[in-house]
């Protein structure tokens, strides 16, 4: 795959995911997970030797780069709300951890 | 859509679509505790791309709602003015009871050393003490009737002045609530926190009175009393009116001018309304023909008798003019009351016959009473007996109706209520799902960056 139809397919599946991280939908997000999967493995090894404008690359590669942060953003949210509402979290086996210090404010990160 | 200025328009509907997520959020986890919260959710609808080379425009906010369940609503109201009519019962009841006393310390006691006293006279006819006694202890047997004939009266009008109590509350709360009607008509942002505060009125009206509730098409509620008479209708409240009626004084209730007091069963007012008008009253009715039975077998030997003057025996309790009135009225007979001597002991007017006295202490064991199927004494504790029979089947009600209110109570909770455990499930699914995606973020970072350096 050449290296544009790869950032295509990339930006695409970032806006999926970040279309499902609006929408508050677990469900929704993990269904993201198989497209950005083969899109990053399609980008990572992308034909680099085919022609292209370099300043077409270039800002397709800068609004790429804000999708991750918006992607970023949007998933770090979660994380925020939770520790700064509940006394506890969950272990990967699904038990309750204690959490000893909470932060008293919910970071801003948009 | 495409472009840097289209992913800024995305990501900034994806904010806001997002903070509206979370602000329900942490709406349901600040309204835990909340009584009448119903819990909220977000529809999400997503924005169409503009055009066939793009992802879409984002996601907007559909609405934001309450999980509700009109049946269980519904049923819960049905079953708060049940609790409510049972505990006023209950609380009347408990009352009456009070003011009958303990066994052997009431009227039955005092029926008791009457008869005593009689006895006592028997065994010696022409001794003064002994008919002071007689009189002393009729008067004590009057006096107990009259107290608890006065007791039961004030239990009614206790009852009666909750009544008047509870109209204004209920007046109040079906003007809020058609107040509520009107706002929620005009529509706006805060919807579902006046739909609940208009579900905690309507529950309070519920407590308040059997009413109904009418859910119409335009969201509003409808509310009647009685026989479908309109307390709420839309935006407009109509008054429960309470004003004192003849020949009792009590409150009767009218709706539009119309007497509709027999019509509310429901809830607190209803149960208030039963004790005042119908369990109270057939207390009193017992209560009455007890003591006229008795005052009138007493009579009817006294009167065979003869006085320690050797004349023809009187009245011993003054005369009562009817059952109704009767237990409040009995009094010993003023002429007997002022002189003991007029105690008809005698049979056949002798000096020392004692026939008459043995004859009214016999009484004691016969079966003169409730048609003739009960001593005095019987007649009494049957008496007492169906008032602590109502109280217990009250009490029962009450507590499988408050059964029946927790059981729902959970029900609603489980549809409308905050799960704390809800909420932080549906945060730490988000969590792991987003952290799934967030995998590939370093690939896809470390590819733009070799890019980059190609370009740059």
């Amino acid at each position: 795959m050449t290296t544009p139809d790869a950032i295509i397919r990339v930006r695409a599946a970032l806006e999926t995911l970040a279309g499902a991280l609006e929408s508050w939908r677990p469900d929704d997000v993990l269904a993201a997970e198989a497209q950005i999967a083969t899109a990053a493995r399609a980008f990572s090894t992308s034909d680099t030797g085919t022609p292209f404008d370099p300043d077409v690359l270039r800002r397709d590669l800068i609004e790429t780069r804000a999708l991750i942060a918006r992607c970023r953003s949007l998933g770090a949210v979660a994380s925020d709300v939770e520790a700064a509402i509940f006394p506890a979290s969950y272990g990967a086996t699904g038990a309750r951890l204690r959490r000893v210090d909470l932060p008293s404010t919910v970071a801003a990160r948009t | 859509m495409s472009g840097l200025f289209a992913s800024l328009t995305s990501a900034s509907n994806a904010l806001n679509a997002q903070r509206a997520g979370l602000e329900v959020v942490g709406q349901n986890l600040a309204n835990v505790n909340t009584v009448g919260y119903t819990r909220r959710v977000v529809d999400f609808a997503e924005l169409p791309p503009a055009d066939a080379f793009s992802a879409g425009r984002g996601v907007e906010v559909l609405q934001i709602r309450s999980l509700r369940d009109l049946y269980i609503e519904g049923r819960l109201r049905r079953e708060q003015q049940g609790v409510a009519h049972d505990t006023a019962v209950v609380q009347g009841l408990s009352d009456v009871e009070g003011a009958i006393g303990v066994p052997g310390s009431s009227v039955d006691g005092k029926i008791d050393s009457f008869f005593t006293a009689f006895s006592t006279l028997a065994n010696d006819v022409t001794s003064a003490p002994a008919r002071d006694g007689v009189v002393a202890q009729g008067k004590a047997l009057a006096q107990a009737f009259n107290d608890l004939a006065a007791r039961l009266v004030e239990s009614q009008q206790n009852a009666d002045t909750a009544i008047g109590g509870a109209v204004d509350q209920l007046n109040q709360l079906a003007a809020k609530v058609a107040q509520l009607n009107d706002q929620i008509g005009a529509g706006g942002p805060g919807l579902e926190a006046l739909r609940d505060e208009r579900d905690v009125a309507l529950a309070k009206l519920s407590d308040l009175a059997g009413v109904d509730v009418i859910q119409r098409p335009d969201g509003l509620v409808d509310v009647t009393i009685g026989q479908g008479h309109a307390l709420v209708i839309g935006a407009s409240s109509f008054t429960l009116d309470a004003s004192p009626a003849a020949p009792s004084g009590f409150l009767r209730l009218s709706s539009g001018g119309a007497d509709i007091t027999s019509q509310i069963t429901g809830g607190r007012i209803g149960g208030l309304l039963s004790v005042r008008d119908s369990v109270i009253p057939g207390y009193q009715a017992n209560l009455d023909q007890l003591a006229f039975d008795f005052a009138g077998q007493v009579n009817a030997l006294h009167q065979t008798g003869f006085d320690a003057t050797g004349a023809p025996g009187g009245n011993f309790f003054a005369p009562l003019a009817g059952v109704a009135g009767a237990a409040a009225s009995l009094s010993v007979d003023p002429n007997v009351a002022a002189n003991s001597a007029l105690v008809a002991a005698s049979g056949t007017g002798a000096a020392g016959d004692n026939g008459i006295a043995r004859a009214i202490a016999s009484l004691r064991d016969a079966k003169v009473m409730a048609g003739g199927t009960a001593t005095a004494a019987g007649a009494w504790a049957q008496f007492a007996y169906k008032v602590g029979l109502d109280v217990s089947t009250a009490q029962s009600s009450m507590q499988t109706r408050g059964s029946i209110v927790q059981q729902l109570q959970q029900l609603r909770d489980q549809a409308s209520g905050v799960s704390m455990d809800e909420e932080a499930a549906h945060l730490m699914q988000f969590q792991r799902a987003y952290e799934a995606n967030a995998r590939y973020f370093s690939t896809i970072v470390q590819t733009i960056d070799t890019l980059m350096k190609m370009v740059e």
